[in-house]
């Protein structure tokens, strides 16, 4: 319903100019260059893979940036830190949405991935952003980071949010593209919220969720998939040690919350580039996972018009894993 | 409209799985949330608080989720 913003690969010069002329922005990208834009209106977080006009792309020389469209009346910026995150949402705009960027890894990651469904009134707007990564051969001694242009101050323990108003005769929608369904298969269940698990219950049975793995000759590849009332919601498999009996997740599993494994994917470059052909709609904003970029290998791949950066996590509301979200404008009815 | 906080639908609402998986994700997502905690503490006043989250939430949405009123509660 509105002119899509502009989303594509700039040096941060380019970047430098747009956001002393006065644009709205969204950044992606190295901290070396994120660190050189000047104070304005603008967030940003550091990942060096992206989805571009060219396919996906790793790179570490350029930054990408979404413009905000005219049709934003007004933002406002802050960062949050992992105890504040849970009043996210009483500074919700009244007709708008959220944006949200956490650095990976800190606090405020596992708080809002655990916690973030029981804040009240999160539901109430949209939110929907993504965790700031690295370059994967350097986790561990390179650190995610988020940016507050306005401020001109960065974090890697701080959420930032930018709570954007939109003008009456629009709304905002988050949605998201799973190419991931629940095979058919045992149920899985946890007993407590977390990333790292241990025991699990397999059809209400008792196991040891590392031994259940290994003798499935399971393909860490393959998320688990919960059924949130047709919404298929993602947690995908960080790593196996059978020797500590322990699996760790790239999003935490919730007790009461049925799982499945996920039926693999022939070809997620083109079920992912038929999906796109197939909706019709015009994201003002995408974002897709690392592992999806990673296991697909779609570095110079093109898998269709949408643009965006290549994150260690989706977030529509909840933290998301493989998955594409995404975020429209539609005229208010 | 949305039904008022004593309404008996309300109960049914949150089993009505076909109506709900017509309806935009926040919905979606704020049902199934509240779906597992009514199944994990059963008691009235987990109900009522559910109950009283989900009317905040229509309230404060109404422009947008106007539409998936009908379906949910007839």
């Amino acid at each position: 319903m509105t002119e899509t913003a502009q989303i594509s690969m700039m040096t941060s010069e380019q970047v430098s100019s747009l956001i002393q002329a006065g644009q709205r922005v969204w950044v992606a990208g190295d901290e070396a260059l994120l660190s050189t834009l000047p104070k304005g209106d603008w967030i940003g977080a550091t990942t060096p893979y992206f989805m571009t006009e060219e396919g996906g792309a790793h790179t570490q020389q350029s930054l990408q940036v979404t413009i905000l469209p005219k049709e934003v009346a007004k933002i406002s910026a802050r960062f949050y830190s992992a105890e504040e995150l849970c009043g996210l949402a009483a500074d919700y705009p009244a007709n708008g949405f959220a944006y949200i960027l956490i650095p990976a890894f800190s606090k405020a990651h596992s708080v809002f991935a655990q916690d973030c469904s029981n804040w009240p009134g999160v539901f109430d707007r949209p939110l929907i952003g993504w965790i700031a990564g690295v370059n994967v051969d350097q986790i561990g001694s390179a650190t995610p980071k988020v940016f507050n242009g306005l401020t001109g101050e960065s974090s890697a323990e701080k959420a930032v949010v930018m709570h954007v108003e939109l003008v009456s005769e629009l709304m905002a929608h988050a949605n998201i593209i799973n190419l991931f369904e629940p095979a058919a298969g045992d149920v899985l269940t946890f007993p407590a919220v977390g990333f790292d698990v241990t025991e699990c219950f397999v059809n209400g049975e008792a196991r040891n969720f590392s031994a259940y793995l290994t003798e499935h000759a399971y393909d860490t590849r393959l998320p688990l998939v919960a059924d949130y009332m047709g919404a298929h919601v993602n947690v995908s498999v960080r790593s196996v040690d059978a020797l500590a009996g322990k699996v760790s997740f790239y999003a935490p599993v919730f007790p009461g919350v049925e799982y499945k494994a996920a039926a693999p994917v022939a070809d997620y470059a083109t079920e992912f580039r038929n999906r796109l052909v197939d909706n019709h709609e015009n994201p003002v904003f995408t974002c897709n996972c690392i592992l999806n970029y990673l296991y697909a290998g779609l570095e110079g791949t093109k898998t269709g018009d949408w643009t965006g950066p290549i994150t260690f996590g989706e977030i529509a509301y909840m933290l998301l894993n493989q998955t594409l979200v995404y975020l429209t404008f539609e005229k208010a009815s | 409209m949305i039904p008022s906080l004593q309404d008996p639908r309300w109960k049914r609402a949150f089993s009505n799985v076909p109506a709900i998986q017509k309806c935009s994700l926040s919905t979606r997502m704020l049902f199934a949330r509240i779906k597992v905690r009514l199944q994990l503490d059963t008691s009235d006043a987990t109900l009522q608080r559910a109950i009283s989250e989900v009317h905040d939430y229509f309230e404060k949405n109404y422009g947008a989720v106007k539409n998936e009123l009908p379906l949910i509660f007839g």
